[in-house]
């Protein structure tokens, strides 16, 4: 890597966007209790959860949440997209800084 | 969960077959200049089950939406959101469905099963985002109170002069190596560019009050997120081979130039001049999406592999500065070669622009004055006529020649075997002098209507409602009478070739 100045300012932030409705509310619902670190905006038509370095979205506290069974597939249809690297699993949806 | 995704994922992925029908040596596989090898990870770990059951969902999610809009006419939407919807939709469409085209080039060059099954699930994305589009343009067409162009726009996407800057772009990535396809448009054009309209843009459309395009966006860019995936598998692949770090280097100079050129400062110009209720400008929200987001928080971590900034960042940092007023010059100034009503800008907004990008009214403010005294067809003042005519359209990118700013623009032109081209930038040049002959047989909109008067040109696109002599375009959005093919006819105003024009002057 060349020492040139450079426009790119290295970010640690990690990041979802989420259709706006019942599910996200509850994803929403289940951050805000659990992660005091990461910030939850309200948008018109979806909800963004941003946090540094790491978010981690845990499908049976999200399942208790909405009262229903709830799993990695149906996450994603409301995962509109998001920033950082995935990794899917099966009880957890993960979102980190480094590269995998 | 009863099964185990990760577990049944390992299971299936080692299933694959060489077909019997056909020896190896007689299957087609596209050469590719980038080493590749046999591992690869796909993170998603999506597999065929799970993929139409979730696919499933998000269709029945968006149909009912669709369903309701039809049933029930909720309050009138923003005319000036519906009538830019005609020239987004009609572009988007024929975007994705080249789109899907790559996927399956994709699939048959780079050969780790994982990274296959990612592209032929993306085939069927980019297919359902057709459709996604096309269904939402029959349904504006449906219930919008002026449907003429939206029932053309699918035709306009082949022959209007603005869908060139996409058409070339496509073209772009379905004729280069398949692999610089996959960097190019998943790790650049989907990754960097597609969340400030499929996302950004979808509150926009919430509040102009078109809940259709909203979910369209969404659910589209639900598909997106696993594209990105796509595009990350294939990249870190390649990575595990340092012969590619110069290839990769490549793509990511030529791509976040011309993804720039071709894809962001079309959005930037959607941002900026079809949304009435502005929050965040065009440049506000390139520099939070793209520069912040994708530069600063995925494509810094590529330093480790010897990856630098791309070599022509610096010019597309100062193109955001004006790009999507100068791109609405060339919208608004050349309306009748298009297909909806425009609505100008207003003093409030003026002065919004002008708090968003301090002196903006310097330079664009005299073309909106000018505009404003041009939108009667009694008058026969034709706006395009009145600035000198079109200009010069750049032979790679196909954007006029008038960036970042008319009065400052980077356009040159050289003579290459003979032949004068135009380009917009030193950056589409360099892209040119890499490759020529992928760019040289680009046809433009001079080639086809040099000295032609443009009611012709408007005939001939058939850019004109049913009577065969209203024009489909309109300066405002609701204009005293409507113009009519006369009308254009009566200002007299032949195209010109700017490059045949020059000629002309020096001989």
């Amino acid at each position: 890597m060349s020492n040139a100045p450079t426009l790119i300012q290295a970010r640690d932030t990690v990041g979802v966007k989420l259709m706006a409705g019942e599910e996200a509310e509850a994803v929403a619902a289940v951050i805000a209790r659990t992660d005091p670190q990461a910030t939850i905006t309200r948008h018109p038509s979806y909800i963004s959860i941003e946090r540094p370095q790491r978010l981690e979205f845990s499908l049976p506290l999200i399942a208790e949440e909405l009262g229903r069974p709830y799993d990695v597939p149906t996450f994603l249809v409301i995962l509109s997209s998001y920033h950082g690297r995935i990794r899917v699993e099966d009880e957890c949806v993960t979102i980190t800084t480094e590269l995998v | 969960m009863a099964r185990s995704l990760s577990k049944a994922y390992e299971r299936v992925k080692n299933i694959d077959w060489e077909p019997t029908y056909i020896a190896p040596a007689e299957k087609y596989v596209e050469p590719t200049r980038f080493h590749l090898p046999q591992k690869a990870v796909d993170p998603f770990k999506t597999f065929i089950r799970e993929y139409f059951a979730m696919e499933r969902e998000k269709e029945s999610r968006h149909y009912a939406i669709l369903e309701a809009a039809s049933r029930f006419q909720s309050a009138t939407p923003d005319p000036r959101w519906m009538e830019g919807m005609k020239f987004a939709l009609s572009n988007l469409s024929a975007i994705e469905y080249s789109a899907g085209r790559q996927m399956g080039r994709l699939a048959r060059v780079v050969a780790p099963m994982e990274l296959r099954q990612g592209y032929m699930m993306q085939v069927l994305d980019e297919m359902r985002h057709t459709q996604l589009e096309m269904n939402t343009l029959r349904h504006h067409m449906r219930t919008w109170e002026d449907p003429a162009g939206y029932d053309i726009a699918l035709q306009a996407a082949g022959n209007n002069v603005g869908a060139g800057i996409f058409r070339s772009m496509c073209e772009d990535f379905s004729t280069c190596d398949a692999v610089e396809t996959s960097i190019g448009l998943q790790a650049f054009i989907e990754t960097a560019f597609s969340n400030i309209f499929f996302v950004g843009l979808s509150s926009a459309a919430t509040l102009s009050g078109d809940p259709i395009m909203a979910s369209t966006m969404l659910t589209i860019q639900s598909d997106e997120a696993r594209h990105m995936a796509n595009g990350y598998a294939t990249l870190m692949t390649l990575l595990q081979d340092d012969r590619n770090i110069p290839l990769i280097q490549q793509v990511f100079d030529k791509w976040a130039w011309r993804g720039h050129m071709g894809f962001e400062v079309g959005l930037a110009l959607f941002a900026d001049y079809f949304v009435r209720h502005k929050t965040e400008s065009a440049k506000e929200m390139s520099h939070r999406w793209v520069l912040e987001d994708y530069y600063g928080g995925f494509y810094q971590k590529l330093a480790k592999y010897g990856i630098t900034e791309p070599r022509w960042l610096p010019d597309v940092v100062k193109n955001l500065e004006w790009a999507s007023h100068s791109a609405a010059l060339y919208l608004f100034g050349a309306w009748p070669v298009f297909f909806h009503r425009y609505d100008p800008i207003d003093e409030r907004e003026m002065e919004w622009f002008e708090k968003k990008y301090p002196g903006w009214y310097g330079y664009y403010g005299k073309f909106w004055e000018a505009y404003k005294q041009m939108t009667d067809p009694d008058a026969h003042l034709l706006i395009t006529k009145e600035l000198g005519g079109l200009p010069a359209f750049c032979q790679v990118c196909q954007l006029p020649w008038i960036f970042p700013r008319p009065d400052a623009s980077t356009g040159r032109t050289v003579v290459i075997n003979g032949q004068t081209l135009c380009f917009c930038s030193p950056a589409c040049q360099w892209i040119y002098e890499q490759d020529p002959v992928h760019y040289s047989g680009f046809k433009s909109f001079y080639d086809l209507y040099d000295g032609w008067d443009l009611a012709d040109v408007v005939l001939d696109l058939g850019y004109v409602r049913e009577d065969g002599k209203t024009l489909i375009a309109q300066p405002v959005l609701e204009p005293k009478r409507l113009w009519t093919i006369d009308d254009l006819r009566a200002c007299r105003y032949e195209v010109v070739s700017p490059l045949r024009q020059a000629a002309a002057v020096q001989h």
